[in-house]
Protein backbone atom coordinates (compact mmCIF):
# COMPACT_ATOMS: atom_id res chain seq x y z
CA UNK A 1 0.00 0.00 0.00
CA UNK A 2 0.96 3.33 -0.89
CA UNK A 3 2.08 5.90 1.66
CA UNK A 4 -0.41 8.97 2.04
CA UNK A 5 2.48 11.21 2.13
CA UNK A 6 3.85 9.78 -1.42
CA UNK A 7 0.58 10.15 -2.56
CA UNK A 8 0.73 13.75 -1.24
CA UNK A 9 4.02 14.48 -2.55
CA UNK A 10 2.72 12.53 -6.12
CA UNK A 11 -0.34 15.01 -6.60
CA UNK A 12 2.07 18.25 -5.99
CA UNK A 13 4.12 17.39 -8.60
CA UNK A 14 1.14 16.48 -10.64
CA UNK A 15 -0.45 19.85 -10.34
CA UNK A 16 3.46 21.80 -10.70
CA UNK A 17 3.25 19.91 -14.01
CA UNK A 18 -0.46 19.83 -14.69
CA UNK A 19 0.23 21.71 -18.23
CA UNK A 20 2.04 18.54 -19.41
CA UNK A 21 -1.27 16.52 -19.31
CA UNK A 22 -3.60 18.83 -20.96
CA UNK A 23 -1.17 19.58 -23.84
CA UNK A 24 -0.38 15.97 -24.60
CA UNK A 25 -4.13 15.67 -24.44
CA UNK A 26 -4.69 18.82 -26.73
CA UNK A 27 -2.24 16.98 -29.48
CA UNK A 28 -3.77 13.51 -29.37
CA UNK A 29 -7.74 13.78 -28.74
CA UNK A 30 -9.94 16.59 -29.84
CA UNK A 31 -13.52 15.75 -28.34
CA UNK A 32 -13.89 16.81 -25.06
CA UNK A 33 -15.15 13.56 -23.71
CA UNK A 34 -11.73 11.97 -25.48
CA UNK A 35 -9.81 14.30 -23.83
CA UNK A 36 -10.94 13.58 -20.07
CA UNK A 37 -11.29 10.04 -20.60
CA UNK A 38 -7.16 10.59 -21.82
CA UNK A 39 -6.32 12.56 -19.40
CA UNK A 40 -7.75 10.44 -16.84
CA UNK A 41 -5.65 7.69 -17.96
CA UNK A 42 -2.49 9.12 -18.04
CA UNK A 43 -3.63 10.35 -13.95
CA UNK A 44 -3.76 6.77 -13.37
CA UNK A 45 -0.75 5.39 -15.22
CA UNK A 46 1.38 8.37 -14.22
CA UNK A 47 0.83 7.15 -10.57
CA UNK A 48 1.59 3.53 -11.16
CA UNK A 49 4.85 4.56 -12.83
CA UNK A 50 5.16 6.68 -9.66
CA UNK A 51 7.13 4.15 -7.75
CA UNK A 52 9.95 3.94 -10.63
CA UNK A 53 10.61 7.77 -10.61
CA UNK A 54 13.61 8.45 -9.25
CA UNK A 55 14.44 11.97 -8.90
CA UNK A 56 18.33 11.61 -8.94
CA UNK A 57 17.90 10.42 -12.78
CA UNK A 58 15.59 12.43 -14.72
CA UNK A 59 13.21 15.19 -14.49
CA UNK A 60 9.42 14.80 -12.91
CA UNK A 61 8.64 16.45 -16.47
CA UNK A 62 11.03 14.45 -18.56
CA UNK A 63 9.54 11.78 -16.79
CA UNK A 64 5.81 12.47 -16.54
CA UNK A 65 6.27 13.54 -20.69
CA UNK A 66 7.53 9.99 -21.33
CA UNK A 67 4.59 8.34 -19.14
CA UNK A 68 2.28 10.78 -21.23
CA UNK A 69 3.16 10.11 -24.44
CA UNK A 70 3.01 6.47 -24.12
CA UNK A 71 -0.26 6.65 -22.96
CA UNK A 72 -1.54 9.33 -25.58
CA UNK A 73 0.38 7.07 -28.09
CA UNK A 74 -1.36 3.86 -27.32
CA UNK A 75 -4.92 5.57 -26.39
CA UNK A 76 -4.41 7.19 -30.22
CA UNK A 77 -3.55 3.58 -32.11
CA UNK A 78 -6.65 2.05 -29.96
CA UNK A 79 -8.80 5.18 -31.07
CA UNK A 80 -7.31 4.74 -35.08
CA UNK A 81 -8.64 1.20 -34.90
CA UNK A 82 -12.25 2.39 -33.87
CA UNK A 83 -12.55 5.53 -35.33
CA UNK A 84 -11.75 7.18 -38.41
CA UNK A 85 -9.09 10.52 -37.35
CA UNK A 86 -11.18 12.90 -35.74
CA UNK A 87 -8.94 15.74 -36.45
CA UNK A 88 -10.17 17.85 -39.92
CA UNK A 89 -7.65 16.73 -42.57
CA UNK A 90 -5.70 19.80 -44.45
CA UNK A 91 -7.98 21.60 -46.53
CA UNK A 92 -7.15 24.47 -48.93
CA UNK A 93 -9.31 26.99 -46.73
CA UNK A 94 -6.91 26.64 -43.91
CA UNK A 95 -4.10 28.61 -45.90
CA UNK A 96 -5.91 31.76 -45.78
CA UNK A 97 -5.29 31.62 -42.26
CA UNK A 98 -1.89 30.58 -41.92
CA UNK A 99 0.40 33.51 -40.96
CA UNK A 100 -2.87 35.91 -40.91
CA UNK A 101 -1.73 38.63 -37.96
CA UNK A 102 -5.67 39.78 -37.58
CA UNK A 103 -6.88 38.57 -34.22
CA UNK A 104 -10.05 37.12 -35.45
CA UNK A 105 -7.84 34.16 -37.54
CA UNK A 106 -6.42 32.95 -33.89
CA UNK A 107 -9.15 30.24 -33.77
CA UNK A 108 -8.24 29.48 -37.39
CA UNK A 109 -5.07 29.22 -37.33
CA UNK A 110 -5.56 26.70 -33.96
CA UNK A 111 -7.46 24.43 -36.73
CA UNK A 112 -4.96 24.64 -39.18
CA UNK A 113 -2.27 23.77 -36.29
CA UNK A 114 -4.63 20.31 -35.68
CA UNK A 115 -4.60 19.79 -39.32
CA UNK A 116 -1.22 19.99 -39.59
CA UNK A 117 -0.87 17.68 -36.51
CA UNK A 118 -3.18 15.09 -37.85
CA UNK A 119 -1.25 14.30 -40.79
CA UNK A 120 1.61 13.04 -38.23
CA UNK A 121 1.61 9.59 -36.42
CA UNK A 122 1.93 9.41 -32.89
CA UNK A 123 5.55 9.70 -32.60
CA UNK A 124 6.21 12.44 -34.69
CA UNK A 125 3.44 14.54 -33.09
CA UNK A 126 5.41 13.13 -29.48
CA UNK A 127 8.09 14.91 -31.79
CA UNK A 128 6.78 18.02 -33.03
CA UNK A 129 4.81 18.36 -29.16
CA UNK A 130 8.00 18.83 -27.66
CA UNK A 131 9.40 21.20 -30.46
CA UNK A 132 6.93 23.31 -29.57
CA UNK A 133 7.47 23.36 -26.19
CA UNK A 134 11.03 24.37 -26.63
CA UNK A 135 12.29 21.34 -25.09
CA UNK A 136 15.84 20.69 -25.38
CA UNK A 137 17.10 18.32 -28.34
CA UNK A 138 18.74 16.33 -25.27
CA UNK A 139 15.59 16.21 -23.36
CA UNK A 140 13.25 14.92 -26.44
CA UNK A 141 15.87 12.51 -27.48
CA UNK A 142 16.01 11.20 -23.67
CA UNK A 143 11.53 10.76 -23.75
CA UNK A 144 11.74 9.07 -27.46
CA UNK A 145 14.56 7.01 -26.83
CA UNK A 146 16.70 7.92 -29.85
CA UNK A 147 19.84 10.37 -30.31
CA UNK A 148 19.41 13.72 -30.58
CA UNK A 149 20.80 13.60 -34.09
CA UNK A 150 18.33 11.72 -35.01
CA UNK A 151 15.82 14.61 -32.86
CA UNK A 152 17.43 16.94 -35.49
CA UNK A 153 17.62 15.00 -38.54
CA UNK A 154 13.91 14.44 -37.96
CA UNK A 155 12.32 17.92 -37.18
CA UNK A 156 14.50 18.90 -40.20
CA UNK A 157 12.64 16.33 -42.25
CA UNK A 158 8.82 17.22 -41.27
CA UNK A 159 9.73 20.92 -42.16
CA UNK A 160 10.47 19.84 -45.16
CA UNK A 161 7.57 17.75 -45.49
CA UNK A 162 5.32 20.29 -44.17
CA UNK A 163 6.98 23.14 -46.75
CA UNK A 164 6.00 20.47 -49.40
CA UNK A 165 2.45 19.96 -48.70
CA UNK A 166 1.77 23.53 -47.90
CA UNK A 167 3.45 24.68 -51.23
CA UNK A 168 1.13 21.86 -53.22
CA UNK A 169 -1.52 22.71 -50.92
CA UNK A 170 -1.18 26.49 -52.64
CA UNK A 171 -0.54 25.60 -55.58
CA UNK A 172 -4.65 23.88 -55.68
CA UNK A 173 -6.02 26.87 -54.01
CA UNK A 174 -4.42 28.96 -56.54
CA UNK A 175 -5.44 26.93 -59.63
CA UNK A 176 -8.97 26.80 -57.98
CA UNK A 177 -8.54 30.99 -57.57
CA UNK A 178 -7.63 31.10 -61.00
CA UNK A 179 -10.26 29.06 -62.80
CA UNK A 180 -13.30 30.59 -60.52
CA UNK B 1 2.72 25.72 -42.48
CA UNK B 2 5.94 26.25 -41.14
CA UNK B 3 7.17 25.07 -37.97
CA UNK B 4 7.74 28.71 -37.07
CA UNK B 5 3.97 29.70 -37.60
CA UNK B 6 3.06 26.39 -36.02
CA UNK B 7 4.79 27.43 -32.68
CA UNK B 8 2.05 30.78 -33.02
CA UNK B 9 -0.89 28.90 -33.47
CA UNK B 10 0.73 26.52 -30.45
CA UNK B 11 1.50 29.67 -28.03
CA UNK B 12 -2.17 30.63 -29.23
CA UNK B 13 -3.85 27.23 -28.22
CA UNK B 14 -1.73 26.94 -25.47
CA UNK B 15 -3.36 30.33 -24.00
CA UNK B 16 -6.91 28.65 -24.12
CA UNK B 17 -5.82 25.59 -22.50
CA UNK B 18 -4.08 27.73 -19.73
CA UNK B 19 -7.90 29.13 -19.24
CA UNK B 20 -9.32 25.61 -19.30
CA UNK B 21 -6.61 24.56 -16.86
CA UNK B 22 -7.38 27.17 -14.36
CA UNK B 23 -11.13 26.19 -14.29
CA UNK B 24 -10.28 22.69 -14.05
CA UNK B 25 -8.16 22.61 -11.45
CA UNK B 26 -9.17 20.17 -9.59
CA UNK B 27 -7.53 17.28 -12.07
CA UNK B 28 -7.14 14.65 -9.34
CA UNK B 29 -11.08 14.65 -9.16
CA UNK B 30 -12.02 11.11 -9.21
CA UNK B 31 -15.29 11.58 -10.66
CA UNK B 32 -14.53 10.52 -14.06
CA UNK B 33 -11.52 7.79 -12.76
CA UNK B 34 -13.73 5.21 -12.84
CA UNK B 35 -14.05 5.09 -16.47
CA UNK B 36 -10.22 4.79 -17.24
CA UNK B 37 -9.95 3.11 -14.67
CA UNK B 38 -12.24 -0.02 -15.85
CA UNK B 39 -11.18 -0.34 -18.99
CA UNK B 40 -7.75 -0.81 -17.87
CA UNK B 41 -8.50 -3.05 -15.20
CA UNK B 42 -11.01 -5.01 -17.57
CA UNK B 43 -7.98 -5.53 -20.35
CA UNK B 44 -5.69 -7.24 -17.31
CA UNK B 45 -8.35 -9.36 -15.93
CA UNK B 46 -9.16 -10.94 -19.56
CA UNK B 47 -5.84 -12.28 -19.39
CA UNK B 48 -5.74 -13.46 -15.93
CA UNK B 49 -9.45 -15.12 -16.15
CA UNK B 50 -7.85 -16.80 -19.68
CA UNK B 51 -4.96 -17.93 -18.13
CA UNK B 52 -6.62 -19.04 -15.29
CA UNK B 53 -9.19 -21.14 -16.87
CA UNK B 54 -6.15 -22.61 -18.95
CA UNK B 55 -4.56 -23.65 -15.84
CA UNK B 56 -7.94 -25.17 -14.66
CA UNK B 57 -8.50 -26.78 -17.51
CA UNK B 58 -5.51 -28.38 -17.51
CA UNK B 59 -5.99 -29.77 -14.06
CA UNK B 60 -9.09 -31.25 -15.22
CA UNK B 61 -7.76 -32.47 -18.23
CA UNK B 62 -4.86 -34.14 -16.54
CA UNK B 63 -7.69 -35.88 -14.35
CA UNK B 64 -9.69 -37.05 -17.01
CA UNK B 65 -6.86 -39.03 -18.62
CA UNK B 66 -5.37 -40.31 -15.44
CA UNK B 67 -8.98 -41.92 -14.90
CA UNK B 68 -9.50 -43.07 -18.41
CA UNK B 69 -9.00 -46.70 -19.44
CA UNK B 70 -10.44 -46.54 -23.24
CA UNK B 71 -8.70 -45.12 -25.65
CA UNK B 72 -11.80 -43.44 -27.22
CA UNK B 73 -12.24 -41.34 -24.20
CA UNK B 74 -8.35 -40.56 -23.90
CA UNK B 75 -7.26 -39.96 -27.28
CA UNK B 76 -9.94 -36.82 -27.61
CA UNK B 77 -8.45 -35.45 -24.23
CA UNK B 78 -4.75 -36.20 -25.50
CA UNK B 79 -5.34 -34.16 -28.42
CA UNK B 80 -6.68 -30.82 -26.40
CA UNK B 81 -4.20 -31.19 -23.93
CA UNK B 82 -1.14 -29.15 -25.82
CA UNK B 83 -4.00 -26.91 -26.97
CA UNK B 84 -4.48 -26.45 -23.23
CA UNK B 85 -0.95 -26.02 -22.35
CA UNK B 86 0.02 -23.40 -25.11
CA UNK B 87 -3.16 -21.64 -24.04
CA UNK B 88 -1.59 -21.62 -20.76
CA UNK B 89 1.36 -20.85 -21.51
CA UNK B 90 0.60 -17.74 -23.75
CA UNK B 91 -1.30 -16.47 -21.04
CA UNK B 92 1.52 -16.64 -18.57
CA UNK B 93 3.73 -14.49 -21.10
CA UNK B 94 0.97 -11.95 -21.87
CA UNK B 95 0.93 -11.57 -18.12
CA UNK B 96 4.67 -11.58 -17.45
CA UNK B 97 5.14 -9.36 -20.39
CA UNK B 98 2.33 -6.81 -18.98
CA UNK B 99 4.25 -6.91 -15.47
CA UNK B 100 7.34 -5.62 -17.41
CA UNK B 101 6.07 -2.87 -19.33
CA UNK B 102 6.80 0.79 -17.32
CA UNK B 103 5.52 3.66 -18.87
CA UNK B 104 8.25 6.23 -17.10
CA UNK B 105 10.44 4.21 -19.66
CA UNK B 106 11.76 5.55 -22.87
CA UNK B 107 8.52 6.27 -25.69
CA UNK B 108 10.12 4.03 -27.97
CA UNK B 109 10.98 0.81 -26.12
CA UNK B 110 7.67 1.19 -24.39
CA UNK B 111 5.57 1.46 -27.80
CA UNK B 112 7.54 -1.56 -29.02
CA UNK B 113 6.58 -3.90 -26.16
CA UNK B 114 2.99 -2.36 -26.46
CA UNK B 115 2.68 -4.08 -29.89
CA UNK B 116 4.77 -7.07 -28.94
CA UNK B 117 1.76 -7.97 -26.14
CA UNK B 118 -0.73 -6.90 -28.62
CA UNK B 119 0.67 -9.16 -31.48
CA UNK B 120 0.94 -11.96 -28.95
CA UNK B 121 -2.68 -11.25 -27.56
CA UNK B 122 -4.07 -11.46 -30.94
CA UNK B 123 -1.99 -14.38 -31.95
CA UNK B 124 -3.40 -16.40 -28.72
CA UNK B 125 -6.50 -15.07 -29.59
CA UNK B 126 -6.90 -16.08 -33.41
CA UNK B 127 -5.20 -20.03 -32.35
CA UNK B 128 -8.46 -20.35 -29.96
CA UNK B 129 -10.66 -19.51 -31.77
CA UNK B 130 -10.16 -21.20 -34.79
CA UNK B 131 -8.91 -24.27 -32.79
CA UNK B 132 -12.29 -24.24 -31.19
CA UNK B 133 -13.70 -24.56 -34.52
CA UNK B 134 -11.65 -27.47 -35.38
CA UNK B 135 -11.86 -29.46 -31.90
CA UNK B 136 -15.10 -28.91 -30.76
CA UNK B 137 -16.26 -32.72 -31.04
CA UNK B 138 -13.19 -33.92 -28.71
CA UNK B 139 -14.09 -31.12 -26.05
CA UNK B 140 -18.09 -32.67 -26.59
CA UNK B 141 -16.59 -36.05 -26.20
CA UNK B 142 -14.73 -35.18 -22.91
CA UNK B 143 -17.43 -33.26 -21.31
CA UNK B 144 -19.97 -35.71 -22.05
CA UNK B 145 -17.97 -38.16 -20.72
CA UNK B 146 -17.27 -36.37 -17.53
CA UNK B 147 -21.44 -36.08 -16.93
CA UNK B 148 -21.34 -39.55 -17.98
CA UNK B 149 -22.46 -39.73 -21.35
CA UNK B 150 -20.85 -41.68 -23.85
CA UNK B 151 -21.04 -39.26 -26.94
CA UNK B 152 -20.19 -42.45 -29.27
CA UNK B 153 -23.04 -44.18 -28.38
CA UNK B 154 -25.33 -41.66 -28.07
CA UNK B 155 -24.40 -39.88 -31.51
CA UNK B 156 -22.66 -42.55 -33.71
CA UNK B 157 -19.71 -42.46 -35.43
CA UNK B 158 -21.03 -40.60 -38.82
CA UNK B 159 -22.08 -37.58 -36.57
CA UNK B 160 -18.86 -37.51 -35.65
CA UNK B 161 -16.56 -37.50 -38.91
CA UNK B 162 -19.74 -35.31 -39.93
CA UNK B 163 -19.10 -32.52 -37.44
CA UNK B 164 -15.27 -32.56 -37.51
CA UNK B 165 -15.52 -32.21 -41.40
CA UNK B 166 -18.34 -29.35 -40.87
CA UNK B 167 -15.89 -27.80 -37.88
CA UNK B 168 -13.00 -27.88 -40.68
CA UNK B 169 -14.87 -26.14 -43.74
CA UNK B 170 -16.31 -23.46 -41.11
CA UNK B 171 -13.17 -22.59 -41.52
CA UNK B 172 -12.67 -20.83 -44.70
CA UNK B 173 -16.08 -20.14 -44.46
CA UNK B 174 -16.00 -18.02 -41.78
CA UNK B 175 -12.80 -16.22 -43.06
CA UNK B 176 -14.76 -15.21 -46.33
CA UNK B 177 -17.60 -14.37 -44.66
CA UNK B 178 -15.88 -12.01 -42.29
CA UNK B 179 -14.11 -10.48 -45.25
CA UNK B 180 -17.19 -10.15 -46.88
CA UNK B 181 -19.30 -8.32 -44.22
CA UNK B 182 -16.57 -6.59 -42.73
CA UNK B 183 -18.02 -3.19 -43.18
CA UNK B 184 -21.68 -4.65 -41.48
CA UNK B 185 -19.51 -5.56 -38.10
CA UNK B 186 -17.15 -2.70 -38.18
CA UNK B 187 -20.50 -0.66 -36.41
CA UNK B 188 -19.98 -2.16 -33.54
CA UNK B 189 -16.40 -2.03 -31.48
CA UNK B 190 -16.73 -5.89 -30.66
CA UNK B 191 -17.46 -7.25 -33.96
CA UNK B 192 -14.51 -4.75 -35.38
CA UNK B 193 -12.22 -6.91 -33.07
CA UNK B 194 -14.09 -10.21 -34.38
CA UNK B 195 -13.34 -9.30 -38.00
CA UNK B 196 -9.66 -7.87 -37.19
CA UNK B 197 -9.12 -11.34 -35.09
CA UNK B 198 -10.33 -13.97 -37.65
CA UNK B 199 -8.84 -11.97 -40.97
CA UNK B 200 -5.38 -11.56 -39.23
CA UNK B 201 -5.88 -7.67 -39.92
CA UNK B 202 -5.07 -6.77 -36.35
CA UNK B 203 -1.83 -8.63 -36.66
CA UNK B 204 -0.69 -7.19 -40.00
CA UNK B 205 -1.52 -3.85 -38.19
CA UNK B 206 0.80 -4.56 -35.15
CA UNK B 207 3.31 -5.70 -37.41
CA UNK B 208 2.84 -2.62 -39.50
CA UNK B 209 3.29 -0.57 -36.12
CA UNK B 210 6.34 -2.29 -35.41
CA UNK B 211 8.02 -1.67 -38.26
CA UNK B 212 6.96 1.70 -38.38
CA UNK B 213 8.30 2.17 -34.63
CA UNK B 214 11.81 0.43 -36.26
CA UNK B 215 11.73 3.38 -39.05
CA UNK B 216 11.24 5.92 -36.82
CA UNK B 217 14.24 4.91 -34.85
CA UNK B 218 16.58 4.72 -37.75
CA UNK B 219 17.97 8.36 -38.42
Amino acid sequence: MRGKLERQHFEKLLREHSGIVFKVVGMYAREREEREDLAQEIHAQCWRSFASFDERRAKFSTWMYRVALNVAISHGRRRQRDLASHFEPLETHHLETIGGEAPDDADERVAALHAVIAQLDGLNRALILMYLEDRAYAEIAEVLGISETNVATKINRIKHTLRVRMLGARAEALDETGSS
Amino acid sequence: MELDEMKLAWQQMNRKLDALQTMNANLGAERKAGRARRTMLRARALIWSETIIAGLTLLALGGFIWDQTAMRFMVPALILYPVAIAVFASGIRQLMLASRIDFSEPVLEIQRQLESLRGLRLRTTQMEFLWMLLLWVPVAIVIARCVGVDLYAAMGAPWMAWNVALGVAAVPCLLWLARRFAPAFNRSSIGRTLIDQLTGQGLAATREQVAAIARFERE
